[in-house]
């Protein structure tokens, strides 16, 4: 008696299980695929041509019911949190692929004081906006219009030198060396952004292969040599349809003019005959320097925790040694100024020698 | 990417450019609403209600722009850079296509692809009166029909209408926020859009059980021109920047009983820094200065 009424109760327990289950649960063929992340599904089941046409929008709108039901399905199972009192689903991360709006971001090139500070290993402390000026007994701000005006406020006198010239304006050499300095700035700013231009464009010329997305330029220098590319030189060769005149690039030839210097010719000239006439081998100075660089301590100053050496320097130490003895114009007069830059070179400072 | 030269001259200025610059993770794409000359009621409204649908990622803008995407998509290149936006609607009509609808979707500003729609059938999100979502909901999309698959067209078409109507990538919804599901069934030849709201009632279980109302935009779309992207170029498009790839955990494991395993690699100790008693002879040597100092006390 007892074991029958557990049984019953057992048996209803599972139906009204059942019951609610089936008010959630769909039957496919195949299966529905998921992108819980953008909260996407995907039903592949061929669709009832027949029952669409008979009665579209309670078909479509049965279908999507469906659909929804076991994409809804998929977003409960996933674990929930408590966040201000609200219960949230965590959504796990997309996974169609979908394309960028930009292409990803690339490093910057370093500007020539970052790479230098870098190498230094400087590094940016983090400054007070203002500093306390003992002069006008005031909090003053390290820059803008309020720093400026401060310094208008305490410089509103200069002293003049005692033996300065009776024209020489110091308010107007003030603003002319402020002037000087923004210029200076602004002159490296620029001088940096050509650098990495340029460094952009040397590496377009550089390649004519096949690449993902080839810069106009070199576009322009593959068409202009498939253009010449043939027996007369491109000269019969029609243009395309809608094409525009090819640019002519790659290097120029300068010739030298007819009639001008003199002096330079007569000095050329010498150059070749001295060359033809000295016994000395010839000197391939971007040969040397590569194989001085390339093989170890071959030079006086590598291996003694000296800094390594530019390529330029390095050319300049190597023309001065073997060119000794002939007769460089330009080398022989500054003999005196290129010893003492080698120096400083040394010490890892400034290549201040070498301006004279 | 072209360099810029010119420095910002306003501190706003400039939080507005690093604000458009790319980022490893992108925000949501925004759209770009546009009437075009020869729009008819139907395709504007049609993008209006696109624009209704989803109003927190677009801008709507109802002059009359004489364009003809597909003949010369650069003034929509440059009005897409100009706001900084990466899709685009477009609504026409001609004789030859009547009630016409293009979307489209950018890469870097360059156009990636679009496809032009005819619409029939259409009812607005006005038409039908009820009451409405919330806006800036992130719907459920539906996709149903093999063709979404079997076709190259169709597979593209997929990909831009889940880019156009997914709106912010979140990481964790509501219960409640699942209350808008659009649907792209693909029969008959036609693109069938069906527009929902989602109601939940009680199932008896933790799911609850899914009744849907329909609230519009619905529309019968007929593909007609589209514009796709190379298979590289699309490629290039899809990359994922190698900052914003998950990164491998290494060395950990669960066991059954859920606590966290590691297995650490130790660097070889410095004995020199153990707390331990050192003979005399052992002592590291004082500097000179502070062992004069030391003698002098």
């Amino acid at each position: 008696m007892a074991a029958s009424i557990v049984q019953n109760v057992l048996s209803k327990a599972a139906e009204d299980e059942a019951e609610k289950l089936k008010s959630i649960q769909v039957d496919k063929v195949v299966e529905l695929e998921y992108d819980v992340g953008n909260l996407l599904a995907y039903d592949i089941n061929d669709i009832d041509v027949n029952q669409f046409r008979a009665d579209k929008e309670a078909y479509l709108a049965n279908l999507s019911r469906d659909n929804v039901q076991l994409l809804i399905n998929q977003i409960f199972q996933l674990p929930t949190i408590k966040v201000d009192n609200e219960v949230v689903i965590k959504l796990p991360s997309a996974t169609t692929r979908l394309p960028r709006a930009k292409p990803a971001p690339k490093e910057k090139a370093l500007s020539k004081w970052e790479k230098y500070a870098k190498e230094k290993g400087i590094t940016k402390r983090k400054k007070s906006k203002a500093t306390w000026d003992e002069e006008l007994q005031k909090w003053v701000p390290r820059f803008g219009f309020k720093k400026a005006l401060a310094e208008k406020e305490k410089n509103w006198v200069v002293e003049v030198p005692g033996n300065a010239k009776d024209d020489v304006d110091p308010i107007a050499l003030r603003k002319t060396k402020k002037q000087e300095s923004v210029a200076k700035n602004e002159l490296q700013r620029l001088r940096n952004i050509s650098a990495r231009m340029q460094k952009s464009k040397t590496k377009a010329k550089i390649s004519l292969e096949p690449t993902e997305r080839p810069t106009a330029e070199q576009l322009n220098r593959s068409v202009f040599i498939a253009h010449t590319a043939t027996a007369s030189v491109g000269k019969f060769q029609p243009n395309l349809k809608e094409q525009k005149p090819v640019l002519k690039s790659g290097q120029k030839r300068h010739f030298d003019p007819l009639v001008g210097d003199i002096k330079r010719e007569t000095s050329k000239s010498l150059d070749i005959l001295n060359k033809l006439s000295s016994k000395k081998p010839k000197l391939d100075i971007d040969k040397a320097v590569n194989r001085e660089l390339n093989t170890p301590g071959s030079l006086d100053y590598k291996g003694k925790g000296m800094e390594k050496k530019s390529k330029t320097q390095l050319k300049k130490d190597l023309g001065k040694r073997k060119h000794k003895g002939t007769k460089d114009k330009k080398m022989s007069g500054k003999k005196g100024d290129r010893s003492a830059g080698r120096s400083t070179v040394k010490k890892g400072g400034k290549r201040t020698g070498n301006k004279n | 990417m072209s360099v810029r030269i010119t420095k910002p001259k306003t501190h706003r200025g400039k939080r507005m450019l690093a604000k458009r610059e790319p980022k490893i993770v992108e925000l949501a794409k925004q759209a770009l609403m546009l009437r075009g000359s020869t729009a008819s009621v139907t395709s504007l409204q049609f993008v209006k209600d696109l624009y209704a649908i989803k109003r927190m990622q677009s801008t709507y803008f109802g002059q009359k722009h004489p364009y003809n995407p597909f003949e010369d998509v650069k003034p929509i290149e440059e009005l897409t850079q100009k706001y900084d936006h990466s899709l685009f609607a477009f609504c026409s009509d001609n004789k030859k296509r009547p009630n016409n609808v293009i979307l489209g979707r950018m890469f870097d500003h360059q156009l990636l692809d679009m496809i032009e729609f005819g619409v029939e059938q259409f009812k607005s999100l006005t038409a039908i009166r009820n009451a409405k979502v919330m806006d800036g909901n992130k719907p459920c999309l539906i996709f149903s029909g093999d063709v979404w698959h079997q076709n190259e067209e169709y597979s593209k078409c997929k990909s831009l209408l889940i880019d156009f109507f997914r709106g912010e990538v979140v990481e964790q919804v509501r219960l409640a926020g699942f209350e808008h599901a659009l649907s792209f069934t693909a029969v008959d030849g036609k693109i069938f859009l069906r527009s929902y709201k989602i109601l939940m009632t009680k199932s008896g279980t933790k799911t609850p059980h899914i009744e849907l109302e329909e609230i519009g935009p619905s529309a019968d779309l007929v593909i007609r021109r589209t514009k796709l992207a190379s298979a590289d170029l699309f490629k290039r498009a899809c990359r994922t920047p190698s900052a914003a790839k998950p990164k491998k955990v290494k060395n950990m494991s669960k066991d059954v009983f859920g606590s966290k395993l590691g297995r650490i690699h130790m660097p070889r100790q410095d004995y020199r820094k153990l707390q331990v008693k050192r003979g005399r002879a052992l002592r590291t040597e004082k500097s000179p200065k502070k062992a004069s100092k030391l003698s002098k006390k």
